[in-house]
């Protein structure tokens, strides 16, 4: 007999809650509900930066063709995509594609808003549940989800959470969906499964470039993924010596298909369409220069909560009061659930393990995939002469919303090491009295 | 805090709402546009693409598809050098909003002549030639006041020698957030007086104005301005009643 889909799904969560634990769910929640409560401030938001003229795009197609329909949709993203690539060399059709029919079909503006919102909301689960599936750790990604409402702050220059079509929520969904298919194709026990994976996952990473070009930079990110994925494979890992593991990475045909999307993606946009364009100029120009460091390191911090504050921040309405102070409730029931839940398993759980060699393998490719995400944005603008003298750890470009995501796992790392620390030191405490 | 941050940088963006709010209701709702055809251009000081007061959403909410709006800069660029005091004369206006069309091409990599679709209203345009636009507006939208939208429209003559406005057709009207109107506008020095009621649209109050001379009382008094003006004297002040 076919069991229905909402009492299977009522069966898995039911199992995953018995696995969690009250505490750990509650945690979820709790930070899931300020996660949700932080964006929905693009609510109150207008138009902005690009998408002033961008929401003009349906009524200047009816003008132009004498009707809004998919097709004059499609051409005039198609149009801008070939202008575009022409014109400066790039290679950016899902954008294009996206803003054009987002425009046009929300064209409310709190529709555009909800649609905003609802990318940001899935952009930042998705990122926790990557950093679940590398690290299976909860206490990890409760941290990650509670410190993304610190680290991702609206910006009052380029504003890529407000502004610019959700083109970098767009890219971050697209990129998690591809870490999470890399990973699934390290961790595939069949090498054809490993290979299907693989190709998913290259797909949505061209498909992630082909957003914004700034995805080309996140490529370490897969290749984590997928070595993680790798270490988590427990026939592979049978079957691999120690020495074979290294060569086994770099000639693993798996890894090909998300490979060959991104050194395809180079060859084309850095290799065919630049030398082409007709007119490479401004932000669009690459040089480097030795104002470059500068601006990496500028932009390092961009993360950082608190950084982009101004005297003015500190102006509390009423709204805003009860708003902090229901939040603050939600946050202290959340962190006092999980603390108990800490507590309870570091008396069931042997906290103090050695740690194997792969933990620890794990540990700093987990750090490495943070510095990615916070290095790349500032590398980027470091390559473009028009930053050299702009940037400033509170002026930032769009790529910050991948700093900050970056961040929030920096920090989260940072704060689990000093919780499991201090709680093995209380627990080899207890023992000791007891 | 952060929550405190982002709630205020997200309201700091929203102070064009009131100028967008105000567009939509001058041109859904007020009757300033009968006139205005098909393939007519309006030629604007303050016509900005990158907001909403293009041709684009003109067509949207009023149903007339303009050749262009243009930025009077585009047709004039020397527009604030060329001052009346200085003899500077703004000549051949058809002539030059009528070549401006094939600028209108979008993007910024020229198109070769197979890739130009002839479903294109500028194309159109183009290819219907000069006589195709009946009539060039001189027309504005921009804050008189914080909570006030201004709004004036009225044709420009056949004149090749310099461009000048049937002052006299004028229409104008306003819309403001306020619960009542805070001032009368004045145009070229003259004030207007109130056309009709107020009408409340979506929380703003619209209403329509009109040049004195119009007025049944004053029928038979001697015109205070002339019937035609040049361009550049529609300049918009404040009446204290």
């Amino acid at each position: 007999m076919k069991i229905p889909l909402y009492k299977r799904l009522k069966v898995l969560i039911s199992k995953k809650y018995n696995e969690v634990g009250l505490g750990i769910s509650t945690a979820y929640v709790g930070f899931t509900i300020i996660w949700a409560f932080n964006i929905s401030t693009i609510y109150r938001s207008y138009w902005a930066g690009d998408d002033w003229p961008n929401s003009q795009t349906p009524y200047w197609i009816e003008w132009r063709f004498g009707e809004l329909n998919n097709s004059n949709i499609w051409s005039e993203a198609m149009f801008w995509n070939d202008q575009w690539m022409r014109g400066a060399g790039r290679f950016y059709p899902f954008s294009w594609i996206e803003s054009r029919f987002i425009f046009s079909y929300f064209q409310e503006l709190w529709q555009y808003k909800t649609y905003q919102f609802t990318l940001l909301f899935i952009a930042g689960i998705l990122f926790v549940y990557v950093c679940y599936l590398l690290s299976k750790s909860h206490l990890l990604c409760i941290i990650i989800l509670a410190s993304l409402s610190l680290t991702v702050q609206f910006r009052r220059d380029f504003d890529p959470h407000l502004a610019f079509s959700a083109m970098l929520p767009s890219l971050l969904i697209k990129i998690m969906i591809s870490i999470i298919f890399a990973f699934r194709s390290g961790k595939c026990n069949g090498s054809m499964g490993g290979i299907i994976w693989s190709l998913l996952a290259g797909v949505f990473y061209f498909s992630a470039m082909s957003t914004y070009e700034f995805g080309f930079l996140l490529f370490p990110m897969l290749f984590i993924a997928f070595v993680v994925g790798i270490q988590q494979n427990a026939k592979l890992n049978a079957d691999l010596s120690k020495k074979s593991y290294s060569k086994y990475l770099l000639i693993s045909t798996r890894f090909y298909p998300i490979f060959l999307s991104w050194i395809g993606y180079a060859i084309f946009v850095f290799g065919y369409l630049r030398p082409k364009a007709l007119e490479v100029s401004g932000a669009y120009v690459i040089d480097f220069s030795l104002s470059s460091f500068r601006v990496i390191f500028s932009q390092i911090f961009s993360g950082i909560p608190l950084i982009s504050f101004r005297r003015i921040d500190f102006n509390f309405s009423f709204t805003t009061i009860l708003v902090l102070a229901i939040l603050l409730l939600v946050a202290t029931i959340s962190l006092r659930n999980l603390f108990n839940e800490i507590q309870k398993k570091s008396n069931t759980e042997n906290l103090i393990s050695n740690k194997s060699q792969k933990n620890k393998t794990l540990e700093v490719l987990i750090i490495v995939f943070a510095l990615n995400m916070i290095f790349a944005p500032g590398f980027m603008m470091s390559i473009q002469p028009v930053w050299w003298e702009q940037a400033h750890f509170t002026k930032s470009y769009l790529g910050v919303m991948i700093t900050e995501f970056g961040t929030s796992l920096f920090i989260a790392i940072i704060l689990r090491a000093l919780i499991i620390r201090n709680t093995i030191r209380v627990t080899i405490h207890a023992k000791k009295k007891s | 805090m952060i929550f405190n941050h982002n709630w205020i940088v997200s309201g700091e963006n929203s102070a064009r709402g009131f100028q967008y709010e105000a567009w939509q209701t001058l041109t859904k709702n007020s009757n300033m546009f009968g006139e205005v055809e098909d393939s007519d251009i309006f030629v604007s000081q303050n016509q900005n693409d990158a907001f909403e007061n293009n041709a684009g959403s003109f067509y949207r909410n009023t149903g007339v598809r303009l050749a262009y709006m243009y930025n009077t800069k585009t047709i004039f660029p020397d527009f604030s050098e060329c001052l009346i005091e200085s003899n500077c004369k703004l000549t051949e206006i058809r002539k030059k909003t009528f070549k401006t069309l094939s600028n209108l091409t979008r993007g910024f990599v020229p198109l070769k002549v197979d890739e130009v679709e002839s479903s294109d209203w500028v194309n159109f345009n183009i290819s219907s030639g000069v006589d195709k636009i009946k009539t060039i507006w001189a027309f504005d939208v921009f804050l008189l006041t914080p909570g006030t939208y201004v709004s004036y429209l009225v044709p420009f003559i056949e004149n090749e020698v310099n461009s000048e406005v049937k002052f006299n057709e004028l229409k104008v009207t306003t819309v403001t957030n306020l619960s009542t109107n805070e001032y009368s506008p004045a145009l070229a020095g003259i004030c207007l007086i109130q056309n009709g009621e107020p009408e409340s649209h979506s929380g703003l109050l619209m209403i329509e104005w009109r040049l004195p001379r119009l007025d049944s009382a004053q029928a038979n008094s001697r015109l205070q301005f002339d019937p035609v003006i040049d361009y550049r004297k529609l300049q918009f002040g404040i009446c204290s009643d």
